[in-house]
């Protein structure tokens, strides 16, 4: 019996170390060739531990870019689209949970129809209106798209949360003596928070990576994003630039990791998109 | 003074008609039960009364004034609720704060006025805990306390006991009935519980399937209900129902059952030979005994069956002539297997009711 | 005039702004589709359907039609599993499970991009870690880019590595906030583990799992990103997107490029109703 146990749980410690070696391993590689030197991030066997780590190409590639503003450019998108998302998806979602009225079921179902939307059947005319509209090579542009794209799942998982939270609390809350809009604030919206704090999350990571409208909707390399500017690096004359790469994915990776530090202790009760109580 | 007059007021929900025409004044520092069973539209009724659902017709008055296009903030109610809904962000304290907080009191008027409720409700204790840390009668006293702080015309309760074990139950109602009369409050109680209505409400309003059918003074109601419908959903164990016929003999009217045979020649005027009615005797206005005794009482042969002792109490149900009957003696009886007794009551203890219209004919 | 209703004006905005911003460019393809219309010439022209049977008669069209549901199916019927087993497996508590779980969450922040690089990096020949261990473990080099089948494993590793860990948080969230009494019920009755979370655990989460399933499934239809990067299209793997990129982007083909939009869309439109429709009862 005990040794039984004993052995199932050396079986499921390695099962464990498996999973972490599998999601860590391909970070540490690509992290460790941003130290690397040209030469030994090709080099044949390849090293696991860099031989004389250098710092050199963080700074060569934060400055002597010619889009040095990638990085900016993709965070203010992240922002401006999960601002943008949440004021449109939130009202949208509560109004339907808590108010019924004919159609609803049409309207939360359009909705949802614009998720199933693929962005390559719309970057062309997209293309032209922006054109038409000065909005290309802006982060206006982007974050009005990324938003757009991502009110679905906002207004569908903050649905099923609001619906999760009692009418009671709001209207107790009202007869206390405030207003609507003060039971919202301060009841259903701080008890809908994880699960806002959770898919805020998605769709800014979401922004923040999104490849296919950047690389369209931007022209001017003043207005690029950081992935567009990872995809630069790849191909061209100078063949694929792993060290540059490396250091814009780790770049990449800071942001969404300290945002995800900051608020992982709302994830878990988050992320069940309200469907488990 | 507070004076609340609900006047025509009716409402739907997706068609479904939730309240029909419904006027009643509930009167000041009274306590007022709204009784029902789920579905008859009580919560509905408190909720417009509260004003966070809108009448589709009909006004509300309070004090003289209209208040039926008012805000849930400017109306000076406070309601409890069923599920308590407290705030589960929030502390007891918190909770209980809220509606003072609302009325821009000072922080020290308010520590005053907290500590005070909670005091004479048993929760000091508790002030600083979580309403997930609460057991149920905890949770519904701080509910009742963030009503009673209040300094409202009227405070509705929506069946604030149903969630509650019996043993709790039994005391909160006393303390309920108690506090009305000593924070001098109006109160407005909705439940679907005939004994919460006989224990504690001054004043009883009957409703059915969105209807007010009778609104009077407890005793009243229970009493001289209006009508089958009223006698038999007001009343614990309900009340026997018998089928009956008039007939008259010699001069003298009686009313026969399968059960009994009484004369109601007092009652000739209301009462027509040879026409059916139905007749209802309330179980605890039976007697059981097992010798026959020789009483001025209508008596009838009947087989126990089946006994329920409740506290010091006892629910008898017996057989006779194949009709059910429900007996509710105030001792305990206990039956070793079938037993054949005798079931006795007084006449003027027995509701005629017309077979057809339901109505009261005595 | 009847008053609007809060909860409906409140949507008003959000429909507007998703019609403008994503329906009308829709329309926009419809337009262009029966077009001869090229951003290099100016003439537009009016040819019908013409667009349409160009697209269906070709290969390419139907091949990354293939593509897109090939990937869909493969990546989905890994990852779910593969998901909810990393879940369950770190659903125990014991000590370091907290670490753990976050660093499972990890790959879901990278950036799609920057994932690709990494496994290009992993996998180029005479350069990558994986064809490092290859050789040590004498199966010398993998051709990851020179042939179908293992170029598809190579994007199924990919996504997989990316998105694998969403189905895992987001079925660990579910896992964890699961009810304890059932779960004592069952013991007391006796239950064999396997039984418990086929009884009682599955059936419990499962309005989560067809959540993330539909959304996971309908983003892969949508999959893009590591075709660009690592295969560039070759070797058969180029999918819908990336179709769609390749004959109306490059060359600036408007009218074609719509008719294969229109199309696309049609899809999509189509297999999320059937499954929305399917699923109606767990979603709401």
């Amino acid at each position: 019996m005990n040794k039984s146990k004993t052995s199932s749980n050396i079986i499921y410690v390695i099962l464990v170390l498996i999973v972490l070696v599998w999601t860590l391993l391909p970070i540490y590689w690509t992290v460790t060739a941003a130290f690397k030197s040209r030469i030994e991030v090709v080099a044949w066997p390849p090293t696991f531990i860099p031989e004389k780590p250098t710092i050199n190409w963080f700074i060569e590639v934060w400055y002597d870019r010619p889009n040095p503003n990638y990085y900016a450019n993709s965070i203010l998108a992240m922002i401006g689209s999960t601002i943008i998302a949440l004021a449109l998806g939130i009202p949208a979602a509560y109004g339907c949970a808590r108010y019924t009225f004919k159609g609803r079921q049409d309207v939360l179902f359009t909705i949802l129809t614009f998720r199933f939307l693929p962005p390559a059947t719309v970057v062309m005319p997209l293309y032209l209106i922006g054109r038409t509209f000065h909005l290309i090579d802006t982060t206006l542009f982007l974050s009005i798209l990324y938003g757009g794209m991502n009110i679905p799942i906002i207004t569908w998982v903050m649905l099923s949360y609001f619906r999760e939270i009692p009418v009671e609390l709001e209207e107790s809350y009202q007869i206390d003596g405030y207003t609507r809009f003060e039971a919202f604030r301060r009841v259903t919206f701080p008890l809908a928070r994880p699960g806002m704090v959770a898919i805020s999350m998605l769709v800014m990571a979401f922004s923040f990576g999104e490849f296919l409208f950047a690389s369209i909707l931007t022209t001017s390399p003043v207005a690029k994003t950081l992935p567009v500017s990872i995809a630069e690096y790849m191909g061209g004359e100078w063949g694929y630039m792993w060290n540059q790469m490396a250091v814009l994915t780790t770049y990449g990776l800071i942001p969404l990791i300290i945002i995800f530090f900051l608020v992982r202790k709302n994830l878990v009760r988050g992320l069940t998109f309200g469907a488990v109580r | 003074m507070a004076e609340l007059v609900i006047e025509n007021i009716s409402k739907k929900f997706m068609g479904k008609t939730a309240l029909d025409n419904v006027s009643l004044t509930i009167h000041d520092k009274l306590f007022t039960t709204i009784f029902g069973n789920a579905g008859a539209g009580k919560t509905t009724l408190l909720r417009i009364i509260a004003g966070v659902e809108k009448p589709d017709k009909g006004k509300i008055y309070l004090n003289g004034k209209d208040i039926t296009t008012f805000l849930p903030k400017d109306r000076n109610v406070a309601m409890v609720y069923q599920s308590f809904a407290l705030y589960p962000h929030m502390t007891v304290y918190d909770n209980i704060a809220n509606p003072l907080r609302a009325r821009k009191m000072t922080k020290s008027q308010i520590d005053e006025k907290v500590n005070q409720i909670s005091k004479s409700l048993g929760i000091q204790e508790l002030l600083s805990r979580y309403p997930r840390e609460l057991s149920g009668g905890q949770a519904q006293r701080v509910a009742i306390a963030r009503s009673l702080v209040r300094d409202a015309d009227v405070y509705l309760l929506d069946e604030p006991l149903t969630n509650l074990d019996y043993k709790i139950r039994e005391g909160m109602r006393e303390e309920l009935k108690k506090m009305c009369k000593d924070f001098s409050a109006t109160l407005v109680y909705a439940s679907p519980d005939p004994l919460d209505a006989l224990a504690m409400a001054d004043r009883v309003a009957v409703m059915s399937d969105g209807k007010l059918l009778q609104y009077g003074l407890t005793r009243d109601v229970y009493y001289t209900p209006n009508d089958i419908t009223v006698a038999t959903i007001f009343g614990t164990p309900p009340i026997n129902i018998l089928k009956a016929e008039a007939r008259e003999k010699d001069g003298h009217l009686f009313l026969e059952t399968p059960l009994f045979r009484t004369d109601v020649t007092k009652y000739k005027e209301r009462l027509s030979p040879n026409k059916e009615y139905k007749v209802g005797v309330r179980p605890h206005h039976l007697a059981i005994s097992k010798r026959k005794v020789e009483v001025e009482m209508v008596s009838f042969p009947a087989e126990v069956h089946l006994t329920h002792v409740v506290g010091a109490e006892t629910i008898c149900y017996a057989r006779s002539n194949s009709e059910e009957i429900t007996i509710h003696v105030p001792y305990i009886y206990r039956m070793e297997g079938l037993e054949q007794v005798y079931v006795y009551f007084d006449p003027a203890h027995l509701l005629v009711f017309d077979k057809d219209t339901g109505l009261r004919v005595t | 005039m009847r008053k609007l209703n809060p909860g409906l004006l409140m949507s008003i905005p959000t429909l507007l702004f998703l019609f403008f911003w994503f329906f009308f460019p829709f329309l926009y393809n419809i337009y262009a589709s029966m077009h001869y219309w090229t951003l290099y010439n100016p003439n537009i022209q009016f040819i019908g359907a013409e667009n349409f049977i160009d697209v269906l008669s070709s290969i390419d069209f139907r091949n990354s039609a293939f593509a897109s549901f090939f990937y869909t199916i493969i990546c989905f019927a890994v990852e779910l599993p593969l998901g909810l087993g990393i879940a369950v497996l770190l659903s125990r508590e014991f000590k370091g499970v907290g670490i753990a779980r976050v660093i499972i969450a990890i790959p879901i922040l990278m950036i799609p991009i920057g994932t690709s690089i990494m496994w290009k990096l992993l996998t180029m020949p005479k350069l990558g870690l994986l064809q490092y261990f290859s050789e040590v473990l004498g199966f010398g080099v993998i051709d990851f880019y020179g042939n179908f089948w293992l170029a598809s494993l190579l994007i199924l590793l990919i996504d997989a590595w990316q998105w694998t860990p969403f189905f895992a948080i987001v079925l660990l969230a579910a896992l964890v906030s699961l009810p304890r009494e059932p779960y004592e019920a069952a013991k007391v009755d006796g239950a064999s583990p396997f039984m418990v979370f086929t009884k009682i655990t599955l059936p419990s989460i499962q309005p989560v799992m067809v959540i993330v399933s539909i959304l996971r499934v309908l983003d892969l239809l949508k999959l893009a990103d590591p075709i660009f990067v690592v295969t560039k299209g070759g070797s058969g793997t180029e999918t819908l997107s990336a179709y769609i990129w390749r004959v109306a982007f490059k060359p600036l083909d408007i009218g074609y490029g719509g008719a294969v939009a229109v199309l696309y869309w049609i899809l999509m439109f189509v297999l999320a109703n059937i499954l929305v429709r399917r699923f109606k009862s767990v979603i709401q």
